[in-house]
C-alpha cells in the first residue's frame, strides 16, 4: 500500500514537472522593449556540433560579445543530426502551455519544411529583426523551394562555384565544349549522386534550356550535350569521380584543370596549405551560381523569445557576419549584401528536391551507361 | 517451488549472453530476415532481376570477385610456399616473427588500403611520377589507367594484398604442425622439397585453404568500400548499386535495396553451400590418408 502511494505521488510530481510557459507576445513589443527584456536571459542554440571551427566561433566569439553587448547568455546545445531536435520539438509541442527545451535552432531545407508544416515555429520573426534589412533578398524568399514567410532568418550562404587555375576559364556551355576539344582529358565532374556533381549538371541544364522551371523529361538536349563532351573528358567519360573531394584530389595532383565546390572558402584554405596550385581562383558560369542558405529560427514554445530575437539579430550584424566569413574562422558565405563577393553573381535559386533526385537516375541512364 | 528455483538458477547462467543475443537478433538477423522477406514481393523481384542495370552489375560483381579470389589464391599459395621453405630451416621463434611481418596488411582497414592503392597506382600516383621522373614516359597520362577503370585492376590488387595474409594466418598453424621427422624420412627416400610440398603439405592444408578462400570470396562479393573508391561510375558492383539507391532521400527505394541485399545473401549462401559440401568430402579424404 505504502509503495503504491509513493508511486502515485512520484508520478504526480513527475507529471507536473516542466516549467509553465509564461511567454509574452513579442510581436506587439518595440525593439527597445525586447532588448530590455532580453537582458539577463539565457538563450540556447540547438545546432549540429560536428565542426570544431564552428563550435569555436560560437563559444569564443559570439557568446562573449552577446554577453557584453546585450547581457544575454548563450548556451550551445550540440546534436549530431538536427532531426533529433526537430522530432523533440514535435513531441514537446504536444504538451501545451509548457516550455520546450529548444530556443533557437539552426536548420534549412527539408528540416525547415518539417517544423514549418507542423506549426512548431514562433512566427514571422523577420518582421521584428532590425538587421534583416541588410540581408540578401533571395535568402529571404525561399529555402530549397519552401517559402520562408519570415519564419526563419538566414545565417549563411553556400554558393556553387567552379575552381580553376587556368586563365580565362570557359563560363558557358559553348565555350566549355570548345575548351574541352583543345584540352582533351583535362576536365571532369562528380557523378550525379554527389551533391556538387548534381549542381554542376543543373547549372549546365539551366544554361542549355534557358530556364529554371524545367522537368527531367525536358532534359534530352542536356543529356545530348553531356554525351557530346564525353570523349573529351578525363578518362573519356568512362568513369566520373564519386565525390567533389575526389575531384579536388585530381585537381591537386594535376590530372585535371578544374574542380568545383559549394564552399567558396575552400579555395583560399587549400591554396594556403599548398594543396591547390598558386593562382587558383573561383568563378561562376554566366547563368549563375546555385545558392542556398542555412537559417536560424525560434521554437514556438521557447521560454526566452526576447533573448532569442536579440541573439539572431546579432548574428545578422556586420560584426558577426564578417568574422564568420574569415576562412580561418569558419569561411561561411555571408548573407549581408555588403559582404557578399561580386564574383558569385548572378545567383541562381536552388531547384526543388524532386528534380535533383530525378537527375540522379536519369543522368546514370542517359549519360553514364551510354557508351 | 524448488523446481522453479533450479530453473531460475539454470537460466541465470545463460542470462549473461542475453545482451549480445538481443543485439544480434535486432541488428543483424533482423536485417537479413527483412531482406529475405522483401524478396517475396515477386513483382518487385522480377522487376529488379530483369532490369539491365542489375544484370550488368551482377555480371560485373561476379567477374570482379572471381578474378580477385584467383589472385588471392595465387598470391597466398606463393606466400605459403615461401613460409614452408623457411619453416624447414628456421626455428619456430624466428618463424613467428616473420609471420607477424607478413600479417602487416591485415592491420590496415580495407578503405585505407583502397586509398593507398589509388595513391600508388593512379595516373598521377607515386609509381607514375617515378616513371615520369626517370624519363620512361613523357606525360603523366601515358601511364596506364589502373585506378577507376572498368577492368578493376586496382581492386584486384587491393584484395590480393589485403586478403592473402588472412589465408596465410589461417593455414600457418597447419604448416607448423607438420612433423619434422616426416621431412627427414622423405629426404632419406630422396624426395625433393617441392615434391614434399605438393604431395604432403598441400593436401594437408587444402581444406582450410579452400574454406578460408571462401570466407574471403564471400567478403569480396558483398564488400563495398574498395569498389566504391576504386571502381567506375558504370558498371557498379551490386553493393555499390544498393548503397547508392539507399543513400537517397526517398523511402520508396528501401524495398529495392532490401531485395538487392537479399540477392547478395542468396548468392553468397549458395556458393558457401557448394564449397561446404565439396570440402567435407575433401576433409574426410585427408583424414583417411593421415590414418594410413
Amino acid at each position: 500500500m505504502k509503495k503504491l502511494v509513493f508511486l502515485i505521488l512520484s508520478l504526480v510530481i513527475l507529471l507536473s514537472c516542466g516549467k509553465k510557459l509564461e511567454q509574452k507576445d513579442v510581436f506587439s513589443m518595440s525593439w527597445d522593449e525586447i532588448k530590455a527584456n532580453a537582458k539577463g536571459q539565457e538563450v540556447s542554440i540547438t545546432m549540429w556540433g560536428g565542426s570544431k571551427e564552428i563550435n569555436l566561433y560560437f563559444d569564443n566569439f559570439i557568446a562573449p560579445n552577446l554577453k557584453e553587448k546585450y547581457g544575454v547568455n548563450l548556451r550551445r546545445v550540440p546534436v549530431t543530426d538536427i532531426r533529433e531536435a526537430t522530432n523533440k520539438m514535435l513531441v514537446e509541442a504536444k504538451a501545451k502551455g509548457k516550455a520546450g527545451s529548444v530556443d533557437v535552432i539552426w536548420l534549412n531545407g527539408e528540416n525547415f519544411h518539417f517544423v514549418k508544416n507542423n506549426d512548431l515555429l514562433l512566427g514571422d520573426i523577420n518582421s521584428i529583426l532590425p538587421n534583416i534589412n541588410n540581408v540578401d533578398k533571395i535568402a529571404l524568399a525561399s529555402d530549397f523551394g519552401e517559402p520562408v514567410e519570415g519564419l526563419e532568418a538566414p545565417l549563411g550562404q553556400a554558393n556553387f562555384i567552379m575552381i580553376s587555375n587556368i586563365k580565362n576559364p570557359p563560363t558557358n556551355t559553348k565555350a566549355l565544349k570548345e575548351w574541352l576539344k583543345n584540352n582533351k582529358g583535362r576536365f571532369t565532374y562528380p557523378n550525379s549522386n554527389d551533391f556538387v556533381g548534381n549542381a554542376f549538371i543543373r547549372t549546365i541544364a539551366v544554361d542549355i534550356l534557358g530556364r529554371t522551371d524545367f522537368q527531367v523529361e525536358d532534359m534530352k538536349p542536356v543529356w545530348d550535350y553531356f554525351n557530346e563532351i564525353k570523349p573529351y573528358l578525363w578518362r573519356e567519360g568512362k568513369t566520373y569521380p564519386e565525390s567533389s573531394e575526389r575531384l579536388s584530389d585530381l585537381f591537386s595532383s594535376g590530372e585535371v584543370d578544374f574542380t568545383m565546390s559549394y564552399a567558396p572558402s575552400i579555395v583560399e584554405n587549400k591554396v594556403a596549405t599548398g594543396e591547390f596550385p598558386k593562382g587558383t581562383s573561383a568563378f561562376v558560369f554566366d547563368v549563375g551560381s546555385f545558392t542556398n542558405n542555412h537559417y536560424l529560427t525560434i521554437a514556438k514554445n521557447t521560454k526566452n523569445p526576447e533573448a532569442s530575437l536579440v541573439f539572431i539579430n546579432y548574428m545578422l550584424s556586420e560584426e558577426a557576419q564578417s568574422e564568420k566569413l574569415k576562412s580561418s574562422v569558419w569561411g561561411d558565405g555571408s548573407v549581408l549584401r555588403s559582404l557578399q563577393k561580386v564574383y558569385f553573381e548572378p545567383q541562381l535559386e536552388e531547384l526543388g528536391p524532386k528534380i535533383t533526385e530525378d537527375i540522379k537516375d536519369e543522368w546514370n541512364k542517359n549519360v553514364a551507361q551510354k557508351n | 517451488m524448488n523446481g522453479i528455483r533450479m530453473w531460475l538458477k539454470k537460466i541465470k547462467k545463460h542470462l549473461g549472453i542475453l545482451p549480445s543475443l538481443v543485439f544480434m537478433l535486432i541488428m543483424f538477423w533482423a536485417g537479413i530476415l527483412n531482406s529475405i522477406k522483401a524478396m517475396f514481393n515477386f513483382n518487385l523481384l522480377r522487376e529488379i532481376v530483369f532490369s539491365r542495370e542489375f544484370i550488368v552489375s551482377t555480371k560485373y560483381t561476379l567477374r570482379l570477385s572471381l578474378f580477385s579470389i584467383l589472385s588471392v589464391a595465387f598470391v597466398s599459395i606463393i606466400g605459403i610456399f615461401i613460409l614452408y621453405l623457411l619453416s624447414i630451416n628456421l626455428s619456430e621463434e624466428k618463424l613467428k616473427k616473420i609471420r607477424v611481418l607478413t600479417l602487416f596488411p591485415m592491420y590496415i582497414p580495407y578503405i585505407l588500403a583502397g586509398y593507398m592503392f589509388s595513391l600508388i597506382l593512379s595516373q598521377s600516383g607515386i609509381i607514375s611520377t617515378i616513371v615520369y621522373k626517370l624519363g620512361f614516359i613523357e606525360n603523366l597520362s601515358e601511364f596506364p589507367a589502373l585506378v577507376n577503370e572498368p577492368r578493376g585492376y586496382s581492386i584486384i590488387f587491393t584484395y590480393a594484398w589485403k586478403a592473402s595474409p588472412f589465408i596465410i594466418l589461417m593455414v600457418f598453424p597447419n604448416i607448423l604442425r607438420i612433423n619434422k621427422d616426416w621431412m627427414d624420412v622423405a629426404r632419406v627416400f630422396g624426395v625433393g622439397k617441392f615434391y614434399f610440398f605438393r604431395k604432403i603439405v598441400f593436401p594437408l592444408i587444402m581444406p582450410l585453404y579452400i574454406s578460408s578462400l571462401f570466407i574471403v570470396f564471400a567478403h569480396i562479393l558483398s564488400s563495398f568500400e574498395v569498389p566504391y573508391l576504386l571502381g567506375v561510375t558504370y558498371p557498379r558492383t551490386l553493393s555499390v548499386l544498393a548503397y547508392e539507391k539507399y543513400a537517397r532521400n526517398s523511402v520508396s527505394n528501401r524495398e529495392v535495396v532490401l531485395v538487392m541485399n537479399g540477392i547478395i545473401i542468396f548468392i553468397t549462401t549458395l556458393i558457401g553451400m557448394i564449397i561446404y559440401y565439396s570440402n567435407k568430402s575433401l576433409r574426410e579424404g585427408t583424414e583417411l590418408e593421415l590414418e594410413k
